[in-house]
């Protein structure tokens, strides 16, 4: 062998496709109908939350005493309260605004780390097999089995209840299937023939991984992670239902849902809006993660 | 007849999970050369598309079966609660309000032991219908 011949150079050479850039991924997707109108709804739902103070018509805990009929019921939907009033008389279209933040905090932030690590721990195991399996699958075995409102309880004791605790317990709850599917899928993954000429080229273990096999699991991720946030919602209200989530006079979707549950048939707006909400924020990111899979999908190359 | 609602609402929920699952699953299947093999060969179209793509197709879904069948052994608060029955979900609920030991213990042990043989079975399933995953 000549000396000035590299051994990474190999892998170089094979080369077959160019990277993508961001303003390609970018231009691609701007030309899908469903990606630009997903791009709206999450645009419009983030736009809510981060300009909330300058959107919202009213302060969301305030409690009007207009905002409640003579028999102190709330109001349906109206010209001055346009979605309604709560059994307080505060104002549906401002709590839903002001929700936003602490929802999309929680379906994306939250989310995406219980995603993010539920992959990691997935590859790992999955690829390596062997002790590193074990011990990985069976810790997640282990959380799995934990009540997650029993996790959730014991870490609201240890810590003051704030955003940012609820946003970790749920996380740590909601990993575990991720990894688990993940896991199942490298298993076979790994042993393909791709991943074979992978080693036999010399690929390092972070190239084969994350260049390899992470596209391949692109799609259950995206299917997972998206999906996901729809749950982590309501799972966040159902921890402040117990006391332990976000706490009472910030709104979230789940607790307005939560709130409002039993007055189902006398006030059905109060369940009506923040569930059209989360369905809004959900399926804006079904369709956005499923334009931008088809984009960055490498098998899927100039066949569309 | 009184299971036919809570059964329709678990079946339902996951339905929307399972059916997204398989379609992208199945998009990253067909896309593959010996599906485009199989169908050179002449097999028809429900045939390549259940012998050949679903095999390969399943294994997500296995995992996922595998989840659900031990989060569905060890309870489901919501469903139960909204229907009347008092299953495990609404006693460990219960027993975490009432902060009693013993019965958190006890579910917890349930649920554990039908999570550790739902992703067992999993494990156990996944190499029958992809023989690439090789047990060690």
């Amino acid at each position: 062998m000549p000396a000035d011949v590299k051994p990474e150079a190999m892998p170089e050479s094979v080369k077959v496709a160019a990277p993508e850039t961001p303003k390609g991924v970018w231009r691609r997707l701007l030309q899908r109908k469903l990606a630009v109108f997903a791009l709206g709804l999450v645009g419009v739902i983030v736009g809510a939350a981060v300009f909330a103070p300058f959107v919202a018509p009213f302060d969301p805990a305030e409690q009007f005493f207009e905002g409640l009929t003579l028999e102190g019921a709330p109001l349906p939907p109206g010209e001055t309260f346009w979605l309604g009033t709560d059994l307080l008389g505060r104002d549906l279209l401002s709590r839903l605004i002001y929700g936003a933040q602490t929802s999309l905090i929680i379906g994306v932030v939250a989310n995406g780390i219980a995603v993010a690590v539920g992959a990691f721990v997935g590859i790992l195991a999955g690829f390596f097999r062997g002790w590193v399996e074990t011990v990985l699958m069976r810790f997640t075995d282990l959380m799995m089995a934990f009540p997650a409102l029993l996790l959730a309880i014991t870490l609201a004791a240890l810590f003051r209840p704030s955003l940012w605790i609820v946003a970790m317990v749920i996380a740590m709850v909601n990993w575990v299937q991720m990894a688990r599917v993940v896991y199942t899928e490298t298993r076979s993954l790994s042993e393909r023939e791709f991943i074979l000429a992978e080693r036999a080229m010399g690929a390092g273990l972070f190239r084969i991984l994350f260049r390899h096999i992470l596209p391949h699991l692109l799609s259950t991720i995206v299917v997972f992670g998206t999906l996901g946030i729809s749950t982590t919602v309501l799972l966040e209200a159902t921890l402040s239902y117990l006391g332990i989530g976000v706490q009472p006079p910030t709104p979230s979707w789940g607790n307005i849902i939560y709130e409002n549950q039993t007055y189902f048939t006398s006030a059905p707006w109060l369940v009506f809006f923040p569930g059209v909400a989360i369905i809004a924020l959900a399926l804006g990111f079904n369709l956005l993660g499923d334009a931008l899979r088809e984009v960055l999908d490498p098998t899927q190359k100039g066949r569309h | 007849m009184h299971m036919v609602l809570p059964s329709l609402t678990l079946g339902f929920l996951g339905a929307g999970w399972y059916s997204r699952m398989m379609r992208s699953s199945m998009i990253d299947v067909l896309r593959q050369d010996f599906i485009r093999t199989a169908r050179a060969k002449g097999l028809k179209r429900w045939q390549v598309l259940f012998g050949h793509a679903l095999p390969n197709a399943l294994l997500p879904i296995i995992a996922m079966i595998g989840i659900d069948i031990g989060l569905f052994m060890s309870g489901i608060v919501v469903v139960e609660s909204v229907f009347g029955w008092p299953g495990i979900g609404q006693l460990a609920w219960q027993a975490i309000q009432r902060v009693d030991i013993p019965i958190i213990m006890g579910v917890t042990l349930v649920s554990a032991f039908a999570i550790v043989v739902g992703n067992f079975l999993a494990d156990l399933i996944a190499p029958l219908i992809d023989p690439r995953i090789k047990l060690r």
